[in-house]
């Protein structure tokens, strides 16, 4: 087959192409077509590649004249294919029929310098830079008659780093050309032809009175199906009554739309795309399409009107373009994933010799994230040795501070002004112990800090888990994705806990940026109203399509959150007792038994997840980030592997989260100390792969098995029977190793001993400066008011957006599927008011009778200005607090902490690492003062340690937007009676009271944070007489209390105080209440006092003295009868205030 | 002695157990069998009373919500279907079970031309809220509701809930056993569930398998114990439901 190769300037690329013809075989390059004088390269080319024919033809005016004379050229040559290198002519019809090959493509290849779609035309790499893209790339394509728009053969990707210059940025890209032109060189040669073997078809679906067309574009293999045969797939794919089906639509198909402008938005190629595979299966049913391998990928048309914004996309994972009817003709075609053949090959590492700063540096290129100890330590074990690429991949995840928690380990010299002391780990002097000291005493705590979720035995019948993680720097990225993927994680730490739990309820907590913010944002940030969006959407995906409910949440917002949102996604699990006569809390994997990934195909997605935690958002974060998660291929996983566990056909399992198989692997191979994987039988979603992405990928919905070999025939069968993707990728070996396979090649072997315990301890230090006052990354802090009347001051806070009703976001997670939710969200005939947790009836998970497990959260990230540990006890009490709410037994609650923090390791941008440090360390010593005080452990935790944006406003003036020190505190208990639950709500004719102490009445001081926000109010800055022992004996006569039928509802108090907790507690009922506050010197302390441990609870009168003489050893304040007027009275010295509920109401309800 | 009740699941569908469970707690058998399972073998479906097609999210809701299984099962089903429910066999779709249904076009008969679908809630979201129905009149002829009228509390959990018939005509066709109190989602005439001529065949939107506990109704007050009783009676009906011929 003879080529030639089309040049205009120095030609690099053609001559890396002449270099490979010793490689070829079939492909004979005869003929170099150059189209300048000027051009250096005929002469380089005669004297290097002598066997090259060189001819110069000059262009001219006359495109066509031109043209001919290199067809004549070309016919006299027998010329079947070409390569474009750096050819500046765009071809006419003459050279275009010459090599016109299959569905409009011809027989040119040509190479460009971005990912396409994105920055077709000239001077890509140079417009790549400027729009600040974190990834470009290289792609090779079939030439039509479009400007780059034909299929793609071939795409490769770099990163862009934060030192990039122009340069050294399309310098990358040049390295990629000259690999990958060869080869796909090499790959015509063995194959014979680039052209697209598959038909391609674009599909459109009007749906009535909607304004969005939903579109396929298919793929297919055997022989072309035309449109009359196409069309008999309307029953098939549209609802006959009110859509219709367009196949290859034309403009006047468009026209029927009747919108003057068309944007479309669709998937850029490579990502998840799950109506594309439901379409697929779809067509799996019609006779059409037995025995075609199908393909398919989706989009949308929006109509849009005149001077109408444009449909919000993310350009990390969609491509959009708005378009006239004419060009909607021609639809894009470069939107199937590519093909992408890598041969094998391992890079190589060598470290021995290099000097810190140049380890240091290395890791940084590579994303690695391992500080200079870290390398060193490395170095030192491998010696000679120059470590795979593999093998310093599965280190820098395994040893990351997501997988490992250094900061927790960490050896830290603490002092104050006070004190001064040592903490050998924060996690096992703070966290460890108390909870250990507290399974001496009680045996409820079955599994703690071992397994992917805490394990509690407070049933009957069945035990519990309880797992929450964070997802917060791939939200900050693409808050649908990021979100989505949180969520379906942390369902799958859950199915991979003991020997598989089932999810049965889902919480999030959930902390933006002001979502009314009108202050310029740093670039690269997404507006917080925009993340809230993409978030929320990625939640009620998560949840409801996984059929798992939503019963628990918070949203709030803070500027300080417009960096990194914290996207917290919790879920808790039920296990059997035992499983196929098995503890079900036990993980039995053995040296022999194999190693299954179960569950979707690993693509390039998600690459340095875990690496990346590690770092700091900034924006030249990799996008490789991003990633959709499918629920649908979750839930099938889910399904499959329950039904494997109660046959008992695996003895151990895991979750493919940060790190992925890496991970995963890593951490079963500890118990059997050794494991072989085969690399090379992993699923992928496209070829290309190299070995070290294959391990350490992200890519979502996947489970790993321990599997006996007498059982593998059985559980593959079954995984094939449920339509599951199952496959052995190793097994489980007691030789101390961990040994990487990639076609028989040994691509990694590392020391397991060296992997988990090779790990230095850092060494900190923490210094806390005491409380310090708000800062503010925008121009200029909030303007406060002056504090009148209480009215005011309640109708401020109400519109808080963090006090505010989240009704219309919540509403939209299904908060009751699995029919179990006793306590939802919210509650009444008009449903608005909103509960304190969740509450879930164990009756429809296997346990008897109608006991409850209940769920619940606290976070108060504002306190941590005048003392994060300060912060960690009100956030702890806060979640206990909502669970004794609604009768939760005190002495049945298991806590959850998870750290969201700002940097707090020292570098040059973060000069007050030490500071958040020693928040850090106080946080931790007040939590354990706390679990040791309540009598409730912690059986679960996670920490996240990098929640800081580093970037620059649009002046080019450096910015860094940190969050708060943010302790979530998630509380689950024991409810004995989900038919007894208290609620929030009162009903008019009872008797409210305040429980817990009043302090406005004693201090006249006030401590909070919601009123300071909008007044000019002073907070106390300590809680010094907060003895947590007093507050916990409350809770215990609380309980008793509501054992004996003492109390009708209760509420705690939260953000905003009593008149906020007492509004919220009337909504439902449109009642009313007169509150003398006359004898009160501060009222307005009392009335928005944030102080823990209090509660408004109802009584119905019967019950009065009674309820008196429970809580005689209890500070509790009768704050009067509730009536029906609907309204709040406020008795002051200065007058009485009349506060309406139904116009707070409507302020609270008009924020989000 | 005919098995009682097949509950289908897989491929998303996510509520088989607490469909399976108000139909236990009545005294009923229910078999949850999974779809790939159920299209071997379809003519297992003859060997019972009550068809059941539970909530969820099969096939992810693309395309439209539940047209993924209707199409996977349409085959299978064929001729079996009509035999099954000729020989007197109950059918309950609910949620996304009743948007298989209509997209198999069982309301008018299985082969028959579509009458109805259910599109996008006019609000254009998923909504999570209790809802009130009324049990109509036309409701008499439905076996599954034998003996009730009045309003029921339940909840509803959708997005692609609103029905909608083809046009005026077959409008008047539709048989509609339970209506909202108030506007919730554009339906036509408020519908929230649809039956077949025979009646034996019925979709519904909102869950009552949801509802069968007082202590799961969030509307406070006295008469959720009662709600529940009625809620459970719609299972009783099909369990002691038997077609005279």
């Amino acid at each position: 087959m003879k080529v030639a190769v089309f040049a205009s300037g120095t030609g690099t690329n053609a001559l890396k192409l002449f270099e490979e013809q010793p490689k070829l075989s079939r492909i004979k390059l005869t003929l170099l077509i150059v189209d300048r004088e000027d051009s250096p390269l005929p002469e380089t080319v005669r004297k290097q590649f002598p066997n090259i024919t060189v001819k110069v033809i000059p262009g001219q005016k006359d495109k066509t004249a031109h043209e001919s004379q290199i067809v004549a050229e070309l016919k006299a040559h027998q010329i079947e294919w070409a390569f474009l290198a750096g050819y500046m002519r765009i071809l006419g019809p003459t050279l275009l029929n010459y090599f016109a090959g299959q569905n409009g493509s011809h027989r040119i290849v040509n190479i460009h310098p971005s990912l396409l779609p994105a920055f077709p035309g000239k001077d890509s790499y140079a417009r790549a830079f400027e729009a600040n893209v974190p990834y470009s790339g290289v792609t090779v394509h079939l030439v039509d008659s479009g400007v780059d728009t034909g299929p793609i053969v071939a795409q490769r990707s770099f990163a862009r780093t934060k030192t990039d210059t122009l340069d050294t940025f399309a310098h990358k890209g040049k390295l990629i050309e000259w690999e990958i032109y060869p080869e796909i060189l090499r790959k015509l040669d063995q194959e014979g032809t680039l052209m697209p073997t598959q038909n391609q078809v674009l599909i459109a679906i009007p749906t009535e009175g909607e304004s969005r067309v939903t579109l396929f574009w298919l793929q297919y293999t055997g022989t072309e199906l035309n449109a009359t045969e196409l069309q008999t797939l309307a029953p098939l794919i549209t609802d006959q009554v009110d859509q219709k089906l367009w196949v290859n639509p034309t403009p006047q198909d468009w026209q029927k739309l009747q919108s003057p402008r068309i944007q479309i938005i669709h998937f850029l190629p490579g990502v998840t795309d799950n109506p594309a595979h439901s379409f697929c299966d779809l067509l799996t049913f019609h006779p059409l399409f037995n025995g075609r391998k199908i393909t398919a990928h989706s989009g949308e048309a929006v109509c849009l009107a005149t001077g109408a914004p444009a449909a919000s996309f993310n350009k990390l994972i969609h491509h959009s373009f708005e378009s006239n009817l004419e060009q909607l003709g021609q639809l894009p075609k470069q939107v199937f994933p590519v093909s992408k053949e890598t041969p094998l090959k391992i890079e190589h590492f060598p470290l021995q010799g290099l000097s810190s700063e140049a380890l240091v540096e290395l890791s940084r290129k590579q994303f690695w994230a391992l500080d200079s100890i870290e390398m060193k330590t490395i170095q030192d074990h491998y010696g000679a040795r120059a470590p795979t690429d593999v093998e310093m991949e599965v280190l820098a995840q395994t040893w990351s501070e997501h997988c490992k928690h250094k900061i927790f380990g960490a050896t830290i010299d603490y002092e104050d002004s006070t004190e001064k002391f040592q903490v050998n780990s924060l996690f096992k002097t703070y966290i460890e112990k108390p909870t250990t000291e507290f399974q001496k005493n009680k045996d409820w705590a079955i599994s703690v800090f071992k397994d992917n979720a805490g394990i509690v035995r407070f049933h009957d019948d069945v035990d519990l888990c309880i797992k929450v993680e964070t997802h917060n720097s791939p939200s900050a990225l693409d808050p649908y994705g990021g979100a989505l993927t949180g969520i379906l994680g942390v369902n799958r730490d859950i199915l991979g806990t003991g020997l598989g739990a089932r999810p049965i309820a889902n919480t999030n907590v959930l902390l933006f940026g002001e979502p009314t913010e009108t202050h310029e944002l740093p670039k690269g940030l997404l507006h917080p109203r925009e993340i809230l969006k993409g978030v929320h959407k990625g939640i009620q995906d998560g949840g409801n399509k996984s059929g798992i409910p939503t019963i628990n949440g918070a949203i709030l917002f803070d500027e300080c959150f417009s960096g990194k949102p914290l996207v917290y996604c919790g879920t808790v699990g039920v296990l059997p007792r035992e499983v196929a006569g098995r503890p079900s809390a036990s993980k039995n994997q053995e040296p022999g038994d194999l190693i299954v990934m179960v569950g979707g195909a690993v693509g390039a997605d998600g690459l340095h997840g875990a690496t990346s935690s590690s770092l700091a958002l900034d924006s030249t974060t990799p996008s490789g980030m991003v990633q959709i998660g499918a629920p649908l291929t979750q839930k099938r996983v889910m399904d499959f592997v329950l039904e494997a566990r109660d046959l008992g056909l695996y003895s151990s399992i895991t979750d493919n989260g940060a790190g992925g198989l890496s991970s995963s692997i890593g951490e079963m191979s500890e118990k059997t100390n050794g494991a072989k994987v085969w690399l090379e039988k992993v699923p992928l979603k496209y070829p290309g792969l190299k070995p070290w992405q294959i391990f350490v990928s992200e890519s979502q919905e996947r489970m790993t098995l321990a599997v006996p070999s007498n059982q593998i025939e059985k559980l593959t069968s079954l995984a094939q029977a449920r339509g599951v993707d199952a496959t052995v990728v190793g097994e489980f070996t007691a030789s101390g190793k961990l040994e990487i396979l990639y076609q028989d090649q040994l691509v990694g072997n590392i020391s397991l001993a060296f992997l988990h315990g090779g790990l230095p301890k850092m060494k900190l230090k923490a210094k806390w400066n005491g409380p310090e006052k708000r800062t503010t990354w925008k121009k200029s802090p909030r303007v406060r008011k002056t504090l009148t009347t209480l009215t005011e001051a309640l109708e401020t806070l109400v519109t808080d957006p963090s006090i505010a009703s989240k009704e219309t976001w919540v509403r939209q997670y299904d908060h009751e599927v699995q029919a179990a939710t006793a306590v939802k969200p919210f509650e009444g005939v008009a449903h608005s008011a909103p509960n304190d947790g969740g509450l879930v009836w164990m009756g429809a998970h296997g346990n008897r009778g109608f006991s409850g497990a209940a769920v619940s959260s606290g976070i108060c990230p504002d306190f941590s200005l005048m003392d994060a540990g300060l912060m960690a006890k009100l956030a702890a009490d806060e979640a206990v607090r909502n669970l004794i709410v609604m009768g939760v037994d005190p002495n049945k609650i298991a806590l959850i902490d998870n750290f969201c923090w700002p940097d707090p390791l020292p570098g040059p941008k973060n000069p007050d690492a030490e500071h958040k440090l020693a928040q850090l360390v106080r946080t931790c010593r007040s939590l354990a003062d706390l679990v040791r005080s309540y009598g409730m452990p912690l059986i679960s935790g996670k920490d996240s340690m990098k929640n800081d944006f580093i970037g620059k406003f649009s002046d080019d003036r450096e910015v860094k937007i940190s969050v708060l020190p943010t302790l979530l505190v998630t509380a689950m208990g024991y409810h004995p009676d989900v038919r007894r639950a208290l609620k929030a709500h009162a009903l008019p004719g009872n008797i409210l009271y305040l429980v817990g102490q009043a302090p406005g009445q004693n201090t006249e001081q006030y401590f909070g944070t919601t009123l300071e926000k909008y007044f000019e109010v002073e907070s106390m800055q300590a809680l010094n007489d907060w003895k947590l022992d007093t507050t916990r004996a409350l809770y215990e006569t609380f309980f008793q209390a509501t054992e004996s039928g003492l109390i009708e509802s209760a509420h705690d108090l939260s953000e905003g105080g009593l008149l906020v907790a007492l509004f919220e507690t009337l909504i439902l009922n449109q009642g009313g209440i007169k509150i003398d506050l006359s004898k009160c010197k501060n009222d307005w302390a009392f009335a928005f006092n944030e102080n823990p441990g209090r509660m408004v609870v109802s009584v119905a009168p019967k019950n009065i003295s009674a309820f008196e003489k429970t809580f005689s050893s209890h500070p509790v304040t009768k704050l009067g009868e509730i009536n029906t007027q609907a309204t709040i009275e406020l008795v002051r010295q200065t007058g009485t205030e009349l506060v309406s509920v139904q116009a707070l109401e409507k302020l609270w309800k008009g924020v989000l | 002695m005919k098995k009682q009740v097949l509950v289908i699941s897989g491929d998303g569908i996510n509520c088989e157990r607490e469909t399976a469970r108000a139909f236990e707690v009545e005294g009923a058998q229910a078999r949850i069998l999974h779809v790939n399972e159920f299209l071997k073998q379809p003519r297992v479906l003859l060997e019972y009373s009550i068809f059941c097609l539970p909530g969820g999210f099969s096939f992810g809701d693309e395309l439209r919500s539940g047209k993924i299984l209707a199409e996977k099962m349409r085959a299978s089903l064929s001729g079996i279907f009509e035999e099954y429910t000729k020989n007197g066999g109950l059918t309950l779709g609910i949620c996304n079970g009743f948007q298989v249904l209509i997209q198999l076009g069982v309301f008018s008969g299985i082969h028959e031309t579509r009458t109805s679908t259910l599109a996008t809630n006019d609000h254009g979201r998923f909504w999570n809220e209790w809802v009130e129905v009324e049990i109509t009149p036309e409701a008499a002829k439905s076996p599954w509701f034998k003996g009730m009228s009045g309003t029921l509390r339940l909840p509803a959990r959708h997005k692609e809930g609103r029905i909608l018939p083809k046009d005026e005509t077959t409008a008047k066709t539709l048989s509609i056993p339970l209506r909202y109190t108030r506007a919730f989602n554009g339906a036509y005439g408020n519908a929230a569930a649809l039956t077949d001529p025979t009646g034996q065949i019925l979709g519904v939107m909102p869950h009552p398998e949801a509802a069968t506990h007082g202590f799961l109704n969030p509307h406070l007050g006295a008469d959720a114990e009662a709600n529940a009783t009625q809620m459970r009676k719609i299972f009783q009906n099909a369990i002691s439901w038997q077609k005279r011929s």
